[in-house]
């Protein structure tokens, strides 16, 4: 199995957006089968996601309390999402856009998440959900000027972030992704890419059973 | 690649129906949730152990084992919702053993981190600070009643 390893300990500081369900950086998911994370500086994955469903409008996504969860948290509640195993085992594939961005820019985009992180307001699937969080974090940073155009969708954050920043400044990864504590502090990005083929079960987040053999595409995708 | 243009007015007016859509649809769904609820349940919420191991088990009596709906517009399955959960499983029963004796639980859990389960089985739910569950398995139907309390107290899952 080929894995490729990002370090996030190195002179260049990286932000990220990562994509659950889009298995390519040209595949357009459902918009309710994705979902937005991001990636702070140090590698550490965090994300905005609606708890609370006390059969009132919560229960169409509507009006819930919105929360974050941090690698610790993920762990607990989504697995698949930061265990690449877990994330095979699952059938979780998920595209990473890399950005390379100032300190200043680091900073902000930390400090935004912290900010959601002790207070982070409500939820709601359409014009409140994770995407529309990571959208003002990264606005926050300075990497955007403005909200994501046409519908709040992770897909539709990841076409904005590629329409605005030069192609010099990003990368993009697709595959089954997961992320490790580093001793000395933040974490690596691994990533078994994934490659559609007649020998690869079909991507299917929830389904039992595990891939014997994964894609072979080792090189990262170009955006 | 291709994207659809940004137009302000159109998002603005979306943004305004669905939540309508969602008031005249309301009513409908509190009738459905009202008809499908029983008899007062302790929920049991699922998480997976994240480097935790079981506290206790919990036997139960499956009165109902069953696949999950996504809810209006498979909104529920939606990965954003917290509580989402892939091919997500109802288990309903009644507690075998201790104090709680008797008390119906139910539980939502992930289809893949279930043992093959029936109504009329008999499963062991692991849990974690009282009511969080880390793992289910299935008693061996030649544990007798008598010795369930020592084959439970063998068990461990998580790590």
């Amino acid at each position: 199995m080929s894995v490729i390893v990002v370090k996030f300990d190195t002179a260049r500081k990286r932000i990220g957006l990562v994509v659950r369900g889009k298995h390519a950086p040209d595949h357009h998911p459902d918009k309710l089968g994705q979902h937005a994370d991001v990636i702070l500086a140090d590698g550490a994955p965090i994300g905005f996601f609606g708890e609370g469903n006390d059969g009132s409008f919560n229960s169409i996504g509507l009006g819930m309390q919105g929360v974050v969860y941090d690698y610790q948290l993920l762990l607990r509640h989504r697995p698949y999402y930061v265990d690449m195993r877990a994330a095979v085992a699952n059938r979780v594939v998920s595209t990473v856009l890399l950005i390379e961005v100032e300190q200043q820019a680091a900073d902000a985009f930390k400090a935004a998440w912290d900010r959601m992180k002790t207070s982070p307001g409500d939820f709601n699937i359409v014009g409140g959900n994770c995407a529309t969080h990571a959208s003002a974090a990264f606005i926050a940073a300075g990497v955007l000027d403005t909200s994501i155009p046409w519908l709040d969708t992770p897909d539709n954050l990841y076409g904005q972030l590629v329409d605005t920043l030069p192609a010099a400044r990003r990368t993009s990864y697709s595959g089954y992704i997961g992320f490790k504590p580093v001793s000395s502090g933040g974490f690596t990005m691994e990533d078994t890419p994934y490659a559609a083929g007649p020998q690869h079960n079909k991507p299917n987040p929830g389904s039992t059973g595990s891939l014997g053999t994964v894609g072979r595409n080792v090189t990262p995708n170009s955006v | 690649m291709p994207r659809r243009p940004d137009n302000p007015t159109l998002r603005r007016a979306i943004i305004t129906a669905l939540p309508l859509l969602a008031l005249s649809l309301f009513t409908c769904i509190g009738l459905l949730t009202m008809t499908s609820s029983s008899a007062a349940q302790t929920k049991l919420t699922w998480e997976w152990p994240a480097g935790r191991r079981t506290d206790r088990f919990l036997a139960v009596k499956l009165t109902r084992v069953a696949k999950e709906g996504g809810g209006l517009f498979g909104i529920r399955r939606s990965p954003s919702l917290a509580d989402s959960l892939p091919d997500a499983k109802i288990l309903e029963g009644s507690v075998m053993q201790g104090i709680n004796t008797g008390e119906h639980v139910s539980l939502r859990a992930p289809g893949a981190e279930l043992p093959r389960l029936a109504a009329g089985d008999r499963a062991a739910f692991g849990l974690v600070e009282d009511r969080i569950c880390i793992c289910v398995l299935q008693i061996p139907a030649d544990i007798t009643e008598d010795r369930l309390g020592a084959w439970l107290s063998r068990q461990s899952c998580g790590e």
